[in-house]
C-alpha cells in the first residue's frame, strides 16, 4: 500500500479536504481482497442478467420441440447421430433408404433411393418435420428412383442445455436473474426508506411514541408471511409486483428494529444535545444527525438482506407462488430443476450455482463492508 | 462583590430542582424511586459574570447546566432568563432563546457529529437560525471564527477524528460563539484535556469573554481551574448549595466544612507547601442519592456533625456580603482528631 503524505505544509489559501469517514470506509474496504473480487464478480452477473437476454440467440420463452432436455453441451446442436435420427424420423413411411449422407457446414446433402419412384414431395416431410429447412430436390436419377436432396440444418448453441420445454437454459438463467436481482435489490431499497424513517423517528422521539410504534412493528411480526403472501394472490391476483410488496412489508419490519437500536445509542450522544442546544428542530436532527450516523450497520444489513429477498422469492417461487411462466427467477429455474435432477441435473445445476455465487459475493461485500465501516470490531 | 453581580441579572435561579424517578421492581411491589439531582438550587447571574460551579462527581453540576437550558425536564423551580420564565416559554419562544444560550461540552469528540465537516458543525448553529444566510457568507463566518478560536480556517473542510482534542474543544467553542450568545454554559470543557491544553482553553474562553461580553456557568471538578476563571463560586453536594461566595473570600475563608475538605485538597505547586499542609480527609462515602441522609447531607461525612445536624436542614444563610452557606455550625471551629 502507498502511504500519503499527510502533514505537507498546506497552501495558506488553500482548503485543505478532509477524510470523511465515508472515504476512509471506502479505502478499507478496496483493500479487502475478497469484498472486491466478490463485487467484480458480482458486477459481472449483473451485466449478464442485464444484457444477457438480448444478445442470445435465443428468446428466454422460445420452446425447441425437438430438444426436450438436451444436455449442456459447447458443440452444436444437433450432432451427426441426431441428424442421422432426425432423417430416419423424418422418413420414416416414405419408403426412401439413405444410402448416403453427408453434413457440411449448414447443409445437409442427402442420397436416397427407394424400390419404385420416389416422390419428390418427401423434400417437403423433411420441411414439415421441423429439423430442416429449404430442403429441395437437386437431382433425380434412375429413373425417379434415386432422389439428391439439399436442405438447411438449424444448428443450436445450448451452453447450460435445455429445459423440460426445450427452452435454452443460459438464457433462461440469465433472464431469471434479472428478475432475482431486481426483486433483491427494490425489495431491500423499499424496506430501506420505510424501515430506516420508522426506526429512526420511533428511536428518536422514544417513550410513549417508541414503545406504540414498536408493538405495531410487533403486531406486523406475528403475521405469518405465508398466509400474507396467500392472501395478497387471492384478492389482487398473480402479480410480479404483488413479490415486491409481500416481501418488503415483511423485511422493512427487520430494518425498522435495527435502526432504532443504533438510534438509541446515538441519540445519546453529546453532538445530538449540542444541535438541540443550537435550536436545530426533531426533522432536521432526525435526518442530519440521527440517519448518517445509523447508516454504517444499515448498509451492512442491507447487502445481507439482498440474498435473503432473493431467497426468500425462490422460496415463494417454489411454493408456485412467486414469479409466473414464461417469466423465470432463479427460484423458479431451481424449483424445476429439483423436479427434474436425476434426469436432468444440468437444470439444477446451473442455475443453483449461479446463485450461490451470487449469495456468496453479497455476502462478502457484506462483511468488507462492516469491517471497513466499523473498524473497532475487527 | 464583583461589581458585575450588583447589575441587573441576566439568569436568575430560583428554587431549581430536577428530580428522576428510577423505576425498581421488588418482588411483591413497584415502586419508583426519586432521584434528586438538583434540588432546590437558587443564584444570579449578571452579564459578564462567570460563576463556577464545583462538586464531587454525581453531584448535579451537568445536570443543573442541562436543567438551565431545558435540555432536560425541571421539575420545579424557576430560571427567568431576563426576567423570562424559560420554564414556561413556548417552544418557539425557546428556540429564540437558544440564540443566547449556547453550551460547551465535556468530550470534545463526541459532541461533534462525526460525519459532518468542521465547518458544518460550526456553521450548523448559523444555519438554524439564519437560513436564508447566503452560504459564502456563512463559510466567511466560520473561518473568521475559527481563526478567532486558534483553528487554521484552511481546516475547514475536515473531519473532527483528523484533530487533537485540544482543537476539537476549539470546534466546539467556535460553534457556541457563533451566533455571539450572551451566556454559555461551559459542562467540564477542560477535564478531558491534558493540562498544558487546559490552559489554553481556559485562556482562550476568558479572551472570548472579554471580546463578546459573554457570561459564563463554568462547571469543573477542577479547584485551580474554577479559580481561575470564575468571579464567583458555587459549591455543590449532593444536588444542593453548600456555599456560594466570591473567588477569593472561597479560596481564602471557606465556610463550610465540605468546602474546606475540598479546597485543602487541592494540590499546591510547591512542594514543600504541600508537604507542610494539612488536608481535611473527608470519611465514608457518598451516600446513595436516591436515600440521602435525613437533616444535613453532608452529615454523614462531616467532621463538626452533631446530632442537631440530623434533625434540621440547614438553610442557606447569608455570612457576608455575597457569601453563603448552609451550615449550622459554619462560625466554629473543626474538632480537633481524636476527640
Amino acid at each position: 500500500m502507498t502511504t500519503v503524505p499527510f502533514d505537507q505544509a498546506p497552501e495558506p489559501a488553500v482548503e485543505i479536504k478532509g477524510r470523511s469517514l465515508w472515504a476512509d470506509a471506502r479505502r478499507r474496504l478496496l483493500a479487502n481482497r475478497a469484498a472486491v473480487v466478490s463485487m467484480v464478480i458480482l458486477g459481472v452477473i449483473a451485466v449478464l442478467a442485464i444484457f444477457g437476454p438480448w444478445l442470445s440467440p435465443h428468446g428466454y420463452d422460445q420452446v425447441y420441440q425437438s430438444y426436450v432436455r438436451a444436455p449442456p453441451s459447447l458443440t452444436p446442436y444437433p450432432n451427426d447421430d441426431a441428424i442421422n435420427e432426425m432423417v430416419d424420423r423424418a422418413l420414416r413411411r416414405s419408403g426412401a433408404n439413405v444410402e448416403e449422407l453427408a453434413v457440411e457446414g449448414d447443409t445437409l446433402r442427402l442420397v436416397l433411393v427407394g424400390e419404385e419412384e420416389l416422390d419428390p414431395r418427401i423434400a417437403r416431410s423433411l420441411n414439415r418435420s421441423g429439423d430442416f429447412q429449404d430442403a429441395q430436390v437437386v437431382e433425380t436419377g434412375e429413373d425417379g428412383r434415386r432422389l439428391v436432396i439439399e436442405a438447411g440444418v438449424e444448428r443450436y448453441v445450448f451452453l447450460f442445455g435445455t429445459d423440460n420445454n426445450g427452452r435454452d437454459l443460459l438464457t433462461r438463467t440469465l433472464y431469471g436473474g434479472r428478475i432475482s436481482l431486481m426483486i433483491g435489490l427494490l425489495a431491500t431499497f423499499v424496506s430501506l426508506v420505510i424501515g430506516v424513517t420508522y426506526g429512526a423517528t420511533a428511536g428518536y422521539l422514544g417513550g410513549r411514541v417508541d414503545n406504540v410504534m414498536m408493538r405495531i412493528v410487533d403486531i406486523l411480526y406475528s403475521i405469518p408471511f405465508m398466509f400474507f403472501v396467500i392472501l395478497l394472490m387471492v384478492f389482487f391476483g398473480r402479480n410480479i409486483f404483488l413479490i415486491f410488496i409481500a416481501v418488503g412489508a415483511i423485511e422493512w419490519l427487520d430494518m425498522a428494529r435495527i435502526v432504532r437500536g443504533q438510534t438509541l445509542s446515538v441519540k445519546r450522544k453529546e453532538f445530538i444535545e449540542a444541535a438541540l442546544a443550537a435550536g436545530v428542530g426533531t426533522p432536521k436532527i432526525i435526518r442530519r444527525h440521527i440517519v448518517p450516523n445509523t447508516l454504517g450497520p444499515v448498509v451492512v444489513y442491507m447487502t445481507l438482506m439482498v440474498p435473503k429477498v432473493i431467497l426468500l422469492e425462490s422460496f415463494l417461487s417454489f411454493l408456485g407462488l412467486g414469479v409466473q411462466e414464461p417469466m423465470t427467477s432463479w427460484g423458479v429455474l431451481i424449483s424445476e430443476g429439483a423436479n427434474n435432477m436425476v434426469v436432468a441435473p444440468w437444470m439444477l445445476v446451473f442455475p443453483a450455482v449461479i446463485l450461490a455465487v451470487t449469495l456468496f459475493c453479497l455476502n462478502f461485500i457484506g462483511d468488507g463492508l462492516r469491517d471497513a465501516l466499523d473498524p473497532k470490531d475487527r | 462583590m464583583s461589581d458585575a453581580a450588583l447589575r441587573e441579572p441576566l439568569l436568575t435561579v430560583r428554587d431549581l430542582r430536577v428530580h428522576f424517578s428510577m423505576p425498581k421492581r421488588s418482588l411483591l411491589a413497584r415502586h419508583r424511586d426519586t432521584l434528586k439531582a438538583v434540588d432546590g438550587i437558587s443564584f444570579d447571574l449578571a452579564a459578564g459574570e462567570t460563576v463556577g460551579v464545583v462538586g464531587e462527581s454525581g453531584c448535579g453540576k451537568s445536570t443543573l447546566g442541562r436543567a438551565i437550558l431545558r435540555l432536560i425536564p425541571v421539575t420545579d423551580g424557576q430560571v427567568l432568563w431576563l426576567g423570562e420564565d424559560l420554564r414556561a416559554a413556548s417552544a418557539s419562544r425557546m428556540r429564540e432563546h437558544r440564540r443566547d444560550l449556547q453550551v460547551i461540552f465535556q468530550d470534545p469528540l463526541a459532541s461533534l457529529d462525526p460525519r459532518m465537516t468542521v465547518g458544518d458543525i460550526i456553521a450548523e448553529p448559523l444555519r438554524t437560525f439564519n437560513p436564508q444566510m447566503a452560504k459564502d457568507e456563512a463559510r466567511q463566518h466560520v473561518r473568521d471564527l475559527m481563526r478567532t478560536v486558534g483553528l487554521m480556517p484552511e481546516m475547514i473542510n475536515r473531519y473532527p477524528h483528523e484533530f487533537s482534542g485540544g482543537q476539537c474543544q476549539r470546534i466546539g467553542i467556535a460553534r457556541a460563539m457563533i451566533l455571539r450568545p450572551k451566556l454559555v454554559i461551559c459542562d467540564e470543557p477542560v477535564s478531558a484535556l491534558d493540562v498544558s491544553i487546559q490552559s489554553q482553553i481556559i485562556n482562550l474562553l476568558m479572551d472570548l469573554q472579554a471580546e463578546f461580553g459573554l457570561s459564563l456557568i463554568f462547571i469543573s471538578h477542577d479547584l485551580s481551574v474554577v479559580r481561575h476563571i470564575s468571579h464567583r463560586i458555587m459549591v455543590l453536594y449532593m444536588g444542593r448549595l453548600v456555599e456560594m461566595a466570591d473567588r477569593d473570600a472561597l479560596y481564602d475563608t471557606p465556610r463550610h466544612p465540605y468546602t474546606q475538605a475540598l479546597i485543602s485538597a487541592v494540590p499546591l505547586p510547591d512542594p514543600d507547601a504541600e508537604r507542610a499542609k494539612t488536608r481535611i480527609v473527608l470519611e465514608g462515602d457518598l451516600p446513595s442519592p436516591v436515600d440521602p441522609p435525613s437533616g444535613c447531607i453532608f452529615r454523614t461525612r462531616c467532621p463538626k456533625a452533631v446530632d442537631h445536624c440530623a434533625a434540621e436542614l440547614p438553610a442557606l444563610q447569608t455570612i457576608a456580603s455575597g457569601h453563603q452557606v448552609a451550615c449550622h455550625y459554619w462560625d466554629r471551629p473543626a474538632p480537633q482528631k481524636g476527640t
